[in-house]
């Protein structure tokens, strides 16, 4: 942490080689993050990189409310949302009610690499992508996403059914094919 | 739908400590877009002080301009025995005629005057104002008096021909206070004469029902005259002139271009080779430099060689700074010197350097200028403009780095042999002047002005080249002789 605080303020100088060791300290991280947000790689190095910009230009702005990781992520994602506002305007809507009470008494994702999950993710819609993300990892309410996509919290709610039921899918289907290999 | 439950913290746990590397590529642009955002900042803080100094400089003119408006206004006293008659007060104390009056006009006053008087005596009648009438470039004043007393003049008339009204009664005081300058119509208060016009008033400013119930002495003021700040002055323009002046703005090194770029050595630096790219490698795009504040001060002097063109020349002291950042450190002495770029023209050693953590570092030029220029006045009153242009030598006195962290050494480089300074460069000027001018002998003036190094700062054999310029905004004081 100390180091963290060193490195934060010898960005707020202008040094070079702290930004560096900011971005390498964190930029793996961010780049998962970015990575779930968008459909590709080249997608999630494009938002990384506009990302740590407005973080190295704003740094002045960091006065230590929250970890700098914590300060970093949030500027991540409100990179990633703004770069995806533009397809939150064509959400389809689905029904609430038909993807409730679902049996997750034996859900576990423990045989997955984290790069298999990422890659079901990517191959959500755009809508649907961004509310998982924001509801399933990053721990946002519903209503708190409705504020800030601008979106009612029943439209929130249902393309969160709808990612998680394509990634239910997606899960089972991924389920059979490992089991078919292994026969 | 519910809340959070196993699948989502099963998501949430999966991505929690996920890593992946991004490309290179990825660094290598955050870092460009960095540095030229930082660039473009600091162009923005050197376009607003130039704002800042514009704006000010209006500022500045507006008051000189208010100031001047308010001194004619208010501050320019009335010379009574000038422009306006002295009051008959009620103990009869009367005014007197100049004694430069024409004789023909004092008899035509004196009938007038006898004529009020007459008027006045009889009960029914309401107290008759008196008129003055001035006639100011002939130095024709005229002043209507029962007695025929007479008061030396103590000056001049002003050239504007204007008619001061006076009446009756009451001391000056109770005058100022009572008499309001708008309760007169303009036209009488502002009236002009032809040179050898001669109305009779009376008539009519009798029938000005305010001024005849007043019943009162009725200064009037001066009116302001806006002209007179665009008069010509009837000053010599063989004058000669001394002065002072001091002056900030914004320099820019120009070290970009050339053979030398921006990096820290020459491309083409023999020792370039020996350079230990491993360890040194980010050396080369640290030092980049972007301008900073400059400032002067100067004695100056000049002549009028005709009424439109001035030469003028002076000394000058000028201080030119530029920001820089390096990762760069010397260490031919003791302790660690800032180093920006190898300004050894004779011996240099790759291996006095070592690498350090980016520092910024203020680079500083010391000169002793002397100027030349001609101007070219575009127009000459009170307030006047010129334009001018010439050329400057400039003696190089001293370079100085200087680390802003105050962690490492500043290293200065003075003019001698190893500098790879010229002791003298040669500079294009161009700028102008807007002056105020008061009392024939005084002039303060603004003095925005540019000037870009012709020869370059570096001599031939340096391995870097800068052709720097600048931007001036002064104020000069002048005393004309």
């Amino acid at each position: 942490m100390e180091i963290e605080k060193k490195l934060v303020e010898q960005c707020k100088k202008g040094d070079r080689k702290a930004q560096q060791e900011i971005y390498s300290l964190f930029c793996k991280s961010m780049y998962v993050v970015c990575q779930r947000y968008s459909k590709s790689q080249l997608e999630a190095e494009d938002i990384l990189q506009e990302a740590f910009i407005k973080i190295f230009n704003n740094i002045k702005q960091y006065r230590g409310d929250s970890t700098i990781g914590a300060w970093i992520k949030r500027i991540v994602i409100n990179t990633a949302l703004n770069s995806q506002r533009s397809k939150l305007y064509m959400f389809p809507m689905t029904d609430v009610e038909a993807l409730e009470n679902e049996n997750e008494g034996d859900f576990s994702l423990s045989k997955f690499h984290f790069k298999e999950l990422l890659a079901m993710i990517q191959s959500l819609p755009e809508g649907c992508r961004i509310i998982f993300n924001l509801f399933a990892i990053e721990g946002y309410s519903h209503k708190e996403i409705a504020a800030r996509l601008e979106i009612s919290e029943g439209t929130s709610k249902s393309q969160y059914s709808r990612a998680k039921g394509l990634l239910r899918n997606m899960i089972e289907l991924e389920e059979k094919m490992s089991y078919e290999r292994a026969r | 739908m519910s809340e959070r439950g196993k699948f989502e913290n099963e998501w949430r746990a999966i991505f929690e400590g996920a890593e992946d590397q991004p490309s290179d590529k990825v660094w290598s642009e955050i870092k460009a877009e960095v540095a030229t955002m930082e660039a473009k900042k600091q162009r923005n803080k050197v376009v607003y002080w130039r704002w800042f100094g514009a704006a000010a400089s209006a500022v500045i003119l507006m008051m000189v301009g208010v100031y001047s408006f308010n001194s004619f206004y208010n501050n320019v006293p009335i010379k009574r025995d000038q422009f306006s008659l002295e009051s008959e007060n009620n103990s009869g104390v009367k005014n007197g005629v100049t004694p430069d009056s024409s004789s023909e006009n004092n008899h035509r006053v004196e009938e007038k005057v006898l004529a009020i008087e007459k008027l006045n005596k009889e009960p029914d009648n309401k107290p008759v104002k008196q008129v003055k009438r001035v006639l100011n470039n002939n130095k024709d004043e005229v002043k209507t008096s029962s007695s025929k007393k007479t008061k030396p003049k103590e000056g001049a008339l002003s050239e504007s021909k204007k008619i001061t009204l006076l009446t009756t009664n009451n001391t000056e005081e109770d005058n100022a206070s009572v008499v309001k300058k708008e309760s007169m119509p303009s036209s009488i208060a502002t009236m002009h004469t032809n040179e050898n016009m001669e109305v009779d008033y009376l008539p009519f400013i009798d029938s000005v029902g305010v001024l005849a119930q007043l019943n009162t002495d009725i200064y009037m003021q001066q009116v302001v005259d806006l002209t007179e700040l665009f008069k010509h002055k009837n000053k010599k323009h063989n004058n000669l002139w001394a002065g002072l002046s001091m002056g900030g703005g914004s320099f820019n090194p120009n070290v970009n271009g050339g053979s030398f770029g921006n990096t820290v050595f020459e491309s083409t630096a023999s020792n370039l080779s020996a350079f230990d790219y491993t360890s040194k490698s980010v050396a080369a795009d640290q030092a980049v430099e972007s301008p900073s504040f400059a400032y002067n001060f100067s004695m100056d002097f000049g002549k009028f060689v005709s009424r439109k063109i001035i030469i003028e020349s002076g000394v000058e002291y000028a201080k030119y700074s530029s920001q820089a950042s390096s990762n760069l450190t010397s260490n031919v002495n003791q302790a660690p010197e800032v180093f920006l770029r190898n300004t050894n023209v004779n011996s240099f050693s790759l291996s006095d350097l070592q690498t350090a953590n980016t520092y910024q570092l203020l680079n500083s030029y010391e000169y002793i200028s002397i100027p030349i220029s001609v101007g070219y006045v575009l127009f000459d009153r009170k307030i006047g403009m010129l334009i001018s242009s010439g050329f400057s030598s400039d003696l190089f006195l001293n370079n100085t780095l200087q680390d802003q962290s105050g962690q490492y050494a500043s290293s200065v480089q003075k003019n001698g042999g190893d500098s790879p300074f010229r002791p003298i460069n040669i500079n294009a000027l161009v700028g102008g002047e807007i002056y105020y001018s008061w009392n024939q002998n005084y002039v303060i003036a603004f003095d925005p002005g540019y000037r870009v190094s012709l020869t370059g700062i570096t001599k031939q054999e340096a391995n870097f080249k800068s052709h720097p310029s600048s931007f001036f905004l002064g104020l000069k004081f002048k005393y004309l002789l």
